[in-house]
């Protein structure tokens, strides 16, 4: 009995040996701007220094040798504040956006040596490599943009790590720890690296941890299901064929397609749009209310079904054959199946290529291209019956976030 | 007639004011001092090869006994018939780091080198002439230090009294002070003659940071002292409001720091607590951090709590005379010395050890 004992307490012991050292936290140096041990090139701009280092950010005396580097004017002249090179955010209102409104777009802005794409086209395939840069996905005119100002003024009042001296970007990426985890459309994709964090859990990385060794935060961990969209090129017909985030070839049961190796963008994204919150838009005014849990038919609501339309593959049985109805379970989806993170041509930050469907969404209401992504639409049922692909969905509370249908 | 009387009776003055007082120099006066500069025949003020006649009849200026021999090896401290004296140009190879190179550094490194930026280019070392790197940067009040007048000591140095020009004059009487309290009030009172200053100077490897129980100790304050001044560290006697004499706008004070708020640095604060969530855990000569109460010996304490005794200070990064490394900085900050980035961030993540 006592060898029993000491055997389970040593194994208890390299258990959390083991788990210890499996539960390495993300340091600068693992991230992106720390050049993520070598592997890719990071932050740079002074030639000083070597890539990655903090002083390309950050200037300990905002001077070298009693001169200010460059950037050294306007909004970068003399010392700003978190010894940034220039100042942090300048609180503009509204887009446009230039550099020196945001330190961030001094380096994410085109004619860079690196791109960042939209999520369409990292983690969907799109062809469309309009935007090219998180300044110019901010920039958008016409569409829509997730707009700093109100992501700052939120934010300051939520979360102590959050202030109104913060970065509007850190509300969403810890610029210490966030790594790049994929180079797509023409790298790769390593789901282990994230470049988002909470804003609720400001310190840690979101997204990166399989469930192996901490709590899953990827989309496989709802219980409901998840099933990833369509990659541009796939063959809705097949089992398996393309599928998002990182393009492969995956059969329709895998645990990829379940969502294994997608952060869980449905809690990252309710810590600010949840059922509580009320935020305050300068486009939109108060947001609606997003209650993922019970009041969205796209969240873990099961969807009812209706003879006013069906689901297209792969939100069917057998994730192939449109029209074949689920039955007695439901699918849970990802925000950034639907959504943009910076800024979209489309209103509402809508994706502009959805289940690996191109959608032009220019006018609010009109969502039936969108619809049709992933949903066949019968408009001759007593609902639709006097609409056309040019009406507006979210009339009389038909389809928004929150409506029963 | 009189003025020979005059001059006797200062010699003789001198002698016992030599023999009787318990300065922190100890041994024959004879050791630094020569009347004549001749002893039969021969030239006596040659340390560090020079035989002129030096202000208070000394044996040589201040990089003659403080580079005595730099040719040598292993002689961060030397030994002139019985008194030992720290070499500050030697020709160790050491960095801070190790905890055996002098504390303040080695001038070796732009003396024989063509980088000037790793230290402070007194012009008795470093005759360059580099004139770009004067006034000093971040200087509020241009304190007229130029690449020919760059002093150890004095009005152009840092050692002494920075009110009198003149190396030998500023610090007149400093090496017979009796310096068993450092109370800052006269030069040679002050922590390493450096006047104003506070601090413990390590006495059981002197003049040196060994490991976390032997090395210095550096006063320094909990915000930047408003009464300091481009003459003056202030009452508080920080190291970092010294350094603030010449490179104010890199100290200064509370609004010169953080931009008008209290949170937000816009330059590395100095003279300021570390935070009390953890970031610094144990006392490191890697970046060493000063106290607001100075301990009766050297201490590997440092408080998480982070309310008065982890203050954040200038030599924090940076050697004092000169580093190996870019910018004086104690560790090799932009790989100039061929260390890779984690290397390079190394002295940070020392209290930035959140992002390690």
């Amino acid at each position: 009995m006592n060898n029993l004992k000491t055997i389970f307490l040593c194994l208890a012991i390299l258990m959390f040996l083991v788990g210890g050292v499996s539960y390495a936290g993300t340091t600068y140096l693992d991230s992106a701007h720390g050049t993520q041990n070598g592997a890719i090139t990071g932050v740079k701009r002074l030639s000083v220094y070597t890539d990655g280092h903090c002083a390309h950010c950050h200037e300990q005396h905002a001077s070298i040798a009693g001169t200010e580097p460059d950037p050294k004017t306007s909004d970068a002249a003399g010392p700003d504040k978190f010894c940034l090179f220039a100042d942090n955010f300048s609180g503009k209102v509204t887009n446009l956006y230039t550099q020196s409104d945001n330190a961030c777009f001094y380096c994410h802005r085109t004619g860079m040596a690196f791109v960042n794409y939209s999520y369409s086209s990292t983690f969907g395939g799109s062809s469309d490599v309009t935007p090219a840069s998180i300044m110019d996905a901010f920039n958008i005119i016409s569409g829509s943009y997730h707009n700093l100002n109100d992501v700052l003024n939120f934010a300051k009042g939520q979360w102590p790590t959050f202030t109104a001296d913060s970065n509007p970007c850190s509300a969403c990426h810890n610029v210490h720890i966030a790594q790049r985890s994929c180079g797509k459309p023409t790298g790769s994709y390593d789901p282990t690296k994230s470049a988002i964090s909470r804003p609720s859990d400001h310190g840690n990385l979101w997204g990166n941890d399989d469930g192996t060794v901490n709590f899953s935060e990827r989309m496989d961990a709802y219980t409901f299901g998840y099933r990833a969209p369509f990659y541009v090129g796939a063959t809705p017909t097949a089992d398996p064929t393309l599928h998002e985030p990182d393009g492969e070839s995956r059969l329709i049961s895998s645990n990829e397609v379940k969502g294994i190796n997608l952060p869980d963008y449905v809690t990252f994204c309710t810590d600010c749009h949840n059922a509580t919150n009320s935020i305050t838009s300068q486009a939109l005014g108060t947001l609606k209310f997003i209650n993922w849990a019970t009041g969205d038919q796209h969240g873990k609501t099961n969807g009812a079904g209706s003879a006013d339309g069906d689901l297209n593959a792969p939100y069917t049985s057998d994730g192939k054959s449109t029209g074949t109805q689920v039955d007695a379970t439901d699918f849970v989806l990802s925000c950034m199946d639907c959504h943009e993170p910076h800024g979209s041509s489309n209103k509402y930050l809508l994706r502009t290529t959805v289940n690996g469907t191109a959608v032009s969404i220019t006018t609010t209401g009109v969502w039936y291209d969108f619809c049709i992504a992933c949903h066949s639409v019968n408009l001759s049922t007593t609902n639709h019956v006097s609409l056309t692909t040019a009406s507006t969905c979210n009339g009389a509370g038909c389809h928004n976030h929150g409506s029963n249908f | 007639m009189k003025k020979s009387l005059i001059y006797i009776i200062s010699i003789i003055f001198f002698i016992v004011l030599c023999s009787q007082v318990n300065a922190e120099v100890a041994g024959n006066c004879a050791n630094c001092h020569t009347m004549h500069n001749s002893q039969d025949g021969s030239d006596m003020a040659t340390y560090g090869g020079t035989s002129e006649e030096n202000p208070c009849m000394t044996r040589g200026d201040c990089i003659g006994c403080h580079a005595y021999n730099t040719s040598g090896t292993n002689n961060n401290v030397v030994n002139i018939d019985g008194t030992l004296i720290p070499q500050v140009w030697h020709n160790g190879t050491d960095d801070l780091a190790s905890g055996r190179d002098l504390a303040a550094g080695n001038f070796k490194y732009f003396a024989t080198g063509t980088d000037d930026n790793k230290g402070h280019n007194v012009f008795a070392i470093d005759q360059e002439d580099n004139a770009s790197m004067f006034p000093p940067p971040g200087y509020k009040t241009d304190p007229g230090i130029t690449a020919t007048n760059f002093s150890c000591a004095g009005k152009h140095g840092c050692h002494g009294d920075r009110t009198i020009k003149g190396e030998s004059t500023s610090m007149k009487g400093a090496h017979h002070a009796d310096d068993s309290t450092i109370d800052g009030l006269s030069t040679g009172t002050s922590y390493r003659f450096l006047k104003g200053v506070l601090g413990l100077e390590n006495p059981t490897t002197a003049w040196q940071n060994v490991s976390s129980t032997d090395h210095n100790e550096y006063k320094g304050l909990t915000s930047p002292d408003d009464s300091a001044s481009d003459i003056s560290p202030g009452t508080g006697g920080s190291i970092s409001g010294f350094c603030a004499e010449c490179h104010d706008y890199y100290h200064g004070d509370d609004l010169d720091e953080t931009g008008g708020t209290a949170s937000t640095w816009i330059r590395h604060p100095t003279d300021f607590s570390l935070p009390s969530s953890g970031e610094y855990t144990s006392y490191s000569i890697i970046a060493p951090v000063a106290r607001v109460t100075l301990p009766g010996f050297p201490s590997s304490a440092v408080d998480p709590a982070g309310t008065t005794d982890d203050i954040v200070m200038c030599l924090s990064c940076h050697g004092a005379h000169a580093t190996k490394f870019y910018k004086l900085m104690r560790w090799d900050y932009n790989g100039d010395e061929g260390g890779d980035l984690a290397e390079q961030l190394s002295g940070c993540l020392v209290c930035h050890n959140t992002l390690n």
